[in-house]
């Protein structure tokens, strides 16, 4: 028995009884900020950072390109996402359309704001982030 | 004055130039200094997601009232999930938070009448929608533009929606409690402890018995077994194999006769002690318990045969 099989094994053991499905499809978010961006090339997530109304106002005149398509799980609870200081939808999100550019991103249970900042995204990417509950 | 002559001839030629009236159509260069600025049309952007939801608290009251009034007619005909249902749908398409919590008033109602703990879930869920977006519009980011309540009513929708979980969380209490008694088994009737009366005595006196009589019987065949072979033995014309032969089954006889006279013994003895005791009991038992008597008896006729069971109760 080779190396490679004896590491393997355990795996396949593992991925047998699905012990190992929820580890290997997404590791948890452990970012300070709460969110974390898991799939999405050239997406920046500034922590805490915001847009006032001019600078969205100015976003909202730059956007240009393929819109890109996010999609947003709350790991361990549930919540709503709010873009651009309005309501969008409540978690989980799925292929949820974003035009290209800067927004103002905030997400919340009640009272208790899980994660909140501006998320750049390019044209035509798909985006995955989870938020950490 | 020939010096005036020039001024005069300029004014009198400019006063006709500037009160003449504006042309009707625009003039070859204004048409193209109108198309220099105007920029060609673009083509219109594919549907966003993204809200676009720009209310005011007016336009948002009268978007809301009409899905109101649509509701409360499901609702007063009974049907409180069609109500809910309408109300989560227009919650969402109109992002308001009075909408989500109307919805969720009618998704507990419908729990209520169809005692269905998942629709209370339902109805938590759009309250917490609302509490979302109520808590979003006492913050930072939340954008002025997109008044969908009056910020005077955030606080009062606010302390609604919490009430209302509240509500959801002891009605699920209720159903729980509700459910449990419902899906539990029915309770079985207590066993009636097996009354002392003596049954067992006379059921182990019968056993015995039994047991005796057998050994009686086992005795009497050695008996019967030794006097034949005892016959045997004692005719002058038996010899040889023969006679060893009846003397062996005589032998087994005697064994038969002696093992079957101490079993029954013992087992006659036994069992009839055991009887008479139990016997003694019960007849106690039942002069301190009476009970129903019951007896079944055969009944034979012509033609006909069977049991009857008769009672005095």
């Amino acid at each position: 028995m080779n190396r490679a099989t004896v590491l393997l094994l355990p795996l396949a053991f593992s991925l047998s009884f699905g012990l190992a499905d929820a580890p290997l499809a997404r590791a948890a978010c452990t970012d300070g900020s709460g969110l974390c961006v898991n799939d999405g090339a050239g997406v920046k997530w500034k922590p805490d950072a915001t847009l006032s109304a001019a600078q969205l106002k100015k976003e909202e005149k730059k956007r240009k390109g393929a819109s890109a398509r996010l999609n947003l799980v709350i790991e361990g609870g549930r919540g709503s996402v709010f873009i651009d200081g309005r309501y969008a939808s409540t978690a989980p999100l799925s292929r949820y359309i974003l035009e290209p550019g800067a927004h103002d991103v905030q997400v919340r249970d009640g009272a208790r704001i899980l994660a909140e900042g501006v998320l750049t995204v390019p044209a035509g990417v798909d985006v995955e982030i989870s938020v950490r509950h | 004055m020939t010096w005036l002559r020039l001024p005069t001839l300029v004014l009198a030629l400019s006063l006709p130039l500037t009160s003449l009236p504006a042309p009707a159509s625009a003039s070859p260069l204004t048409s193209v200094w109108a198309a220099a600025k105007s920029k060609p049309k673009k083509k219109p952007k594919p549907a966003s997601s993204e809200p676009d939801n720009s209310l005011s608290a007016a336009e948002a009251e009268e978007a809301r009232e009409p899905v109101q009034a649509q509701a409360k007619v499901s609702a007063d005909a009974g049907d409180h999930l069609a109500a809910a249902e309408l109300l989560a749908r227009k919650a969402r398409e109109l992002s308001d938070p009075i909408l989500f919590l109307d919805a969720a008033t009618a998704y507990k109602n419908a729990a209520d009448s169809k005692r269905d703990r998942a629709l209370i879930a339902l109805a938590v869920e759009e309250a917490r929608i609302g509490l979302d977006i109520l808590n979003f519009m006492q913050d930072a980011r939340y954008d002025a533009t997109w008044e969908v309540i009056p910020a005077s009513q955030v606080s009062a929708e606010s302390s609604r929606g919490r009430e209302l979980i509240d509500a959801c969380e002891t009605l699920d209490e209720a159903l729980q409690r509700e459910s449990a008694a419902g899906s539990g088994d029915p309770p079985k009737p207590a066993r009636e402890p097996t009354p002392k009366d003596g049954r067992g005595l006379i059921a182990a006196g019968s056993v015995f018995t039994v047991v005796g009589l057998g050994g009686l019987g086992l005795m009497g065949a050695g008996i019967a077994m030794g006097v034949d072979a005892q016959k045997t033995v004692e005719d002058p014309a038996t010899y040889g194999d023969a006679f060893d032969e009846a003397d062996a089954k005589g032998k087994r006889g005697n064994m038969f006769a002696i093992i079957g006279a101490s079993v029954g013994a013992v087992g006659l003895i036994t069992g009839v002690t055991l009887i008479a005791i139990g016997a003694k009991k019960r007849k106690k038992y039942r002069e301190e318990n009476p009970v129903a008597q019951l007896r079944l008896t055969p009944t034979f006729g012509q033609g006909r045969g069977g049991l009857t069971l008769t009672g005095r109760f």
